[in-house]
């Protein structure tokens, strides 16, 4: 089923949308979650919650790109439930409630000022990766996008897992000179 | 801090940089390193061929030059009794059949030089 169609469902409230989604692209949401959190459990929970979330905002939402938006969705999830994870994990580390309490003192910037910012970098970062060769923009994105880990990087791209170090050692320098260059500070 | 929010931002590509970068360079790949394999069985099948095609044409062809070593033995038939070298199991020289008239006492023929002036 194409996504026109599966869109189409979403829109007409059938329940079968779900059910759809979840056939075509089920595993590639669980590939992101499993990824970012390593537990089964969380992943199952995240790629469902993505469902549920989607449900929610089409319509009034039709995304250009539902492979990318589903993906998008499943990887805020899983980082969002990483952190809160971690969090927990540090919830008895007396000198992380320290740092916690230190931070509401810190004046927060808008979110008017936040999303200009945000989208200067964003911005930046799609120039950069756009200037990219293809193999190494790939490398990157599997990597930081996707939370690949290096020797699933290598096999899927049938490379050695040292060149995908250096090739994302390099990418980060010049990921950093390039954002220097064009006044991104983050 | 600074890695999440870096991270966050990384989360905010563009949608077509993401699914390019889970679906065309795999199969640029995968195409690069099918035509890869192609190329090497094509190479082996014209080695074979190479090596094939003149011995199929060695033996097809009636003027192909042919194996000394490979000759068949060639028969006369004389109608005679099998001949052939006959050796000797004589063991000194003087045992052999010698049929010469002369013999080392006969006395050896001299020319006066005072005859050929």
């Amino acid at each position: 089923m194409d996504d026109d169609m599966l869109l189409a469902l979403y829109w007409g409230r059938s329940e079968s949308a779900i059910r759809e989604t979840d056939k075509k692209y089920g595993g590639y949401c669980f590939s992101i979650a499993i990824n970012i959190l390593q537990s089964h459990e969380d992943a199952e929970e995240c790629v469902n919650d993505t469902y549920r979330i989607a449900w929610d905002t089409i319509p009034p939402q039709r995304p250009a790109n539902f492979r990318a938006y589903l993906g998008k969705i499943t990887r805020n999830l899983s980082l969002n439930k990483y952190k809160e994870q971690r969090r927990k994990k540090r919830g008895g580390d007396n000198m992380a409630l320290i740092y916690s309490e230190l931070e509401e003192c810190i004046p927060s910037t808008s979110n008017v000022e936040k999303e200009y910012e945000a989208s200067l970098v964003i911005g930046a970062i799609n120039s950069f990766l756009l200037s990219l060769d293809s193999e190494s923009r790939i490398v990157f994105v599997r990597r930081y996008w996707y939370a690949d880990s290096i020797q699933a990087i290598a096999t899927r791209l049938q490379m050695s897992e040292s060149k995908v170090k250096s090739m994302l050692f390099r990418t980060r320098n010049k990921l950093r000179a390039y954002l220097q260059k064009e006044g991104v500070s983050i | 801090m600074k890695p999440e929010r870096l991270l966050d931002y990384i989360g905010q590509i563009d949608d077509n940089i993401i699914v390019d970068a889970d679906v065309q360079l795999t199969t640029t790949k995968l195409n690069r390193r099918t035509w890869v394999r192609w190329a090497s069985l094509g190479a082996v099948v014209a080695a074979c061929l190479l090596i094939v095609i003149p011995l199929w044409l060695q033996q097809t062809q009636p003027n192909s030059p042919i194996d000394p070593f490979e000759l068949p033995n060639s028969t006369v038939n004389t109608g005679q009794e099998p001949s052939g070298f006959a050796g000797t199991s004589d063991h000194n020289v003087s045992e052999l059949p010698d049929s010469n008239p002369e013999t080392e006492d006969d006395p050896v023929p001299t020319t006066d030089p005072s005859d050929l002036l």
